[in-house]
């Protein structure tokens, strides 16, 4: 991981935040290219928020859009524009909640342990994984997947969740600390 | 402690097993998704307008996050409930009440004082005979006392039932008559078997009773649990009966109805009509014979004295065929006691006509 200041941090921070305010002053203002960049922006970190709620990528990315769907609806009502990543986070996690009491009302089965199956990559180690993974408290399990789901940089994932570098170290720390402590309970050292 | 290359081995991992294809998002795609969105978007957006359904599921959610938020949501909804299920001025106070709720209150009672009125109607006649006046005790450990009043307060029967001894006494004051007898031991161990939990399986529980009500009885708006059948379900258990009995005492169509307070679970009134087929006691006539228990304390102190009285010096026995004594003492050792409670009693009936008559 490339190692930044934290002047340049908070100056990449600051200046995310500028755009985001532009972003969502112009989609206002009947400029759907803005929001489509808003969307751009932020739309893998949905996804992987949605993803760490869900267990299955596809039903995540239903959960993106959807999310966004609802923040375009709601665009005028936001009152710190340059939130906008957070807040867009917040309606896609509250959208994949509601879409995981759904399933769970449905009871479907767990499908992403059958994606797993499918993609031939789950062995007992990998199910061991998964298992830490699902047994994580949500705010954790939430940083995990947006530092390793797509690679993303704490720059992002802190525009995405809205909250410090510090914060989203933290986190990872905790979060992994309990991985390898269940993984060793399971015989399975990381 | 997890070293370094342990977690380095668990970034590995992790990213092996979370990694995915970056998703582009395509515009275009959710735009026809999500038409009615894209089109605001494209066109501006109206004024903001609250979306009802939004702040419902916004609500909703703040209930199901937050504990005390829930635990305030289900307190809220149970009271809600109450309200629809128990509707009227009694707030939560329920206007329906199962029989199975009396039962329950009337278990933690252990002495009971209840005080009515009794009257004998004959066929032909259309003002009561006998005007009478009544009390009875109840203690769960002592047994069960029955008094007979007249219309001025006087005492004309006192019937008392030991329930540690079986003895069973009547006493005649106006008379100076009494009679005494052991209740055989089986039933007297019958009676010692019997609690209030017995009295209302065998009253309301034993076959079919209709819940009434709610009615004004005594100021309150309470439920009423009746049978129509009230002197063979209670004769039922005792083993009364038999052509020399009925020779003697004769019952026929009766029926009791008893009030209980919704609130408290427990009894304020009982009412019993019941009529007499006829027979010895009755002058071979028929009788109707009512009675309101409309008063009723629980938790009273009684004197336990008063299950064994006494019998005063210038008391004379009261002569009684040998066949019938036994008859009759083994229908009241069965019939008395917690089961005659709350009920017009046979016996009590046959003394009292039998006295006043005299």
């Amino acid at each position: 991981m490339e190692k930044q200041s934290g002047s340049a941090i908070f100056d990449n921070w600051r200046m995310k935040n500028a755009e985001d305010h532009i972003l969502v002053r112009r989609a206002l203002q009947a400029d759907p290219e803005s929001f489509g960049q808003l969307c751009r922006r932020y739309y893998l970190s949905l996804v992987a928020v949605a993803d760490s709620i869900l267990l299955d990528h596809h039903l995540a990315e239903d959960a993106a859009q959807e999310a966004l769907a609802h923040a375009c609806r709601q665009l005028p009502r936001l009152r710190k524009p340059e939130r906008f990543g957070p807040w867009v986070a917040a309606i896609c996690r509250n959208v994949a909640k509601d879409m995981l009491r759904d399933r769970q009302r449905q009871r479907f089965p767990a499908l992403d342990c059958e994606t797993r199956e499918a993609d031939g990559r789950d062995d007992r180690q990998m199910e061991i994984v998964a298992e830490a993974l699902q047994r994580l408290p949500r705010h954790l399990r939430e940083v995990v997947y947006l530092k390793f789901y797509n690679g993303m940089s704490y720059e992002q994932i802190a525009g995405a969740l809205g909250v410090t570098h510090e914060s989203i170290d933290g986190r990872l720390r905790r979060a992994k600390k309990k991985i390898a402590a269940f993984m060793k309970a399971k015989g399975f050292a990381p | 402690m997890v070293r370094r290359d342990d977690i380095d081995r668990l970034d590995e991992l992790l990213a092996n097993h979370l990694r995915r294809e970056p998703a582009a998002f395509d515009f275009e795609r959710w735009a026809q998704r999500f038409p009615a969105d894209a089109q605001l978007v494209q066109s501006g957006f109206p004024q903001a307008v609250p979306n009802r359904r939004t702040q419902l599921v916004q609500i909703g959610r703040c209930i199901m996050t937050s504990r005390y938020a829930k635990l305030a949501g289900v307190a809220a909804v149970v009271l809600v409930a109450l309200s629809f299920l128990f509707p009227g001025g009694n707030g939560i106070v329920p206007e329906s009440v199962a029989w199975a709720d009396v039962q329950k209150a009337m278990e933690q009672v252990h002495t009971i004082r209840v005080t009515g009125t009794r009257n004998c109607f004959f066929a032909d006649d259309e003002m009561p005979m006998y005007r009478l006046g009544l009390e009875k005790l109840f203690s769960f450990s002592r047994g069960y006392v029955d008094r007979t009043f007249t219309e001025d307060g006087q005492l004309v029967i006192e019937f008392t039932y030991d329930l540690p001894t079986g003895t069973m006494t009547v006493l005649f004051p106006t008379q100076k008559k009494y009679f005494r007898m052991q209740a055989p031991q089986a039933f007297h161990e019958k009676t010692r078997q019997v609690t209030l939990e017995e009295f209302g399986r065998r009253l309301f529980l034993s076959g079919d009773y209709r819940v009434i009500g709610p009615n004004d009885v005594q100021g309150i708006r309470a439920i009423g649990f009746e049978v129509s059948d009230l002197f063979s379900r209670l004769s039922a258990g005792v083993g009364a009966g038999g052509k020399l009995m009925n020779f003697f005492l004769s019952f026929g169509q009766s029926s009791a109805r008893m009030w209980v307070n919704p609130e408290t679970r427990l009894p304020i009134q009982l009412e019993a009509e019941g009529k007499f087929n006829p027979c010895l006691v009755t002058g071979f006539r028929e009788m109707t014979l009512r009675e309101i228990d409309d008063r009723w304390d629980f938790g009273v102190e009684l004197d336990d004295a008063q299950f064994l009285p006494t019998i005063p010096d210038d008391y004379e026995e009261l002569a009684v065929p040998v066949a019938l004594k036994v008859r009759a003492g083994l229908y009241a050792a069965g019939a008395v006691g917690p089961v005659c409670l709350a009920v017009r009693r046979p016996r009590r009936r046959k003394r009292t006509v039998s006295v006043t008559a005299t």
